[in-house]
């Protein structure tokens, strides 16, 4: 593992304000030419006629960062990505909010795109974190992933 | 040899504690083990790790490995 290994974890949901600071951060890269940006929201599904409030995000913390590194390593190689960046909600995130944020970065749009969209599906299946879903009578059950 | 397994997610929960103490020698033997203490994991496909990896057969425990028994992930 040549990369040094990131933080992508962040507590609480993720700001609006937070992703215009990431985007304007990058006006300098001028080798640029094209940003892909996935954001994952907290939808309200309903099980059983109770309806979702919050998911309620955990992790084993220093594995997913890890295989975040392996990832990251991987995609930066496989679309001459000039940068990524991964960012994680942990805690309660109420629905509407940001619970991912993923932001890839390529000379041209396609490689962008591509890696935007292969990162969000390997790290919902490779990053050992888990959501409880929290419903409106403050019963819970832990949530399960869906196929893209 | 007594070894502490960490336990995350709903696993966490279904122990009421971070890590368990058991006496297995090989990840077979955990998830047998496992398997004994939570029944509820008999619908469940989880995944162990060993330092920080995740094992795709059975593998020999030794002391001072950090395992883990990681149930579906449901990040994102």
């Amino acid at each position: 593992m040549n990369q040094k290994i990131k933080n992508i974890f962040v507590t609480g949901a993720i700001s609006p304000a937070f992703i215009g600071e990431k985007i304007a951060a990058h006006q300098s890269k001028t080798a640029i030419g094209g940003h892909s940006i996935f954001l994952g929201q907290v939808r309200a599904d309903s099980r059983t006629n109770k309806k979702v409030v919050a998911i309620e995000y955990t992790s084993y913390e220093q594995m997913a960062l890890e295989q975040m590194t392996v990832i990251r390593e991987k995609m930066i190689e496989k679309y001459s990505l000039t940068c990524m960046h991964v960012y994680h909600a942990l805690g309660r995130i109420n629905t509407g909010e940001i619970c991912l944020f993923v932001f890839t970065s390529a000379p041209h749009r396609k490689a962008a795109i591509d890696a935007c969209s292969e990162t969000v599906e390997r790290l919902k299946s490779d990053l050992p974190i888990w959501g409880q879903e929290i419903f409106e009578d403050d019963s819970f059950q832990w949530k399960i992933n869906q196929p893209a | 040899m007594a070894v502490k397994i960490h336990l995350y997610g709903m696993l966490k929960q279904m122990a009421g504690a971070p890590t368990i103490m058991t006496e297995v020698t090989d990840t077979d033997g955990l998830i047998k083990e496992m398997a004994v203490r939570f029944p509820a994991l008999e619908n469940l496909t989880c995944l162990v790790a060993v330092d920080r990896l995740v094992i795709g057969s059975n593998t020999p425990i030794r002391e001072g490995q950090e395992i883990a028994l990681l149930p579906p992930y449901s990040g994102g």
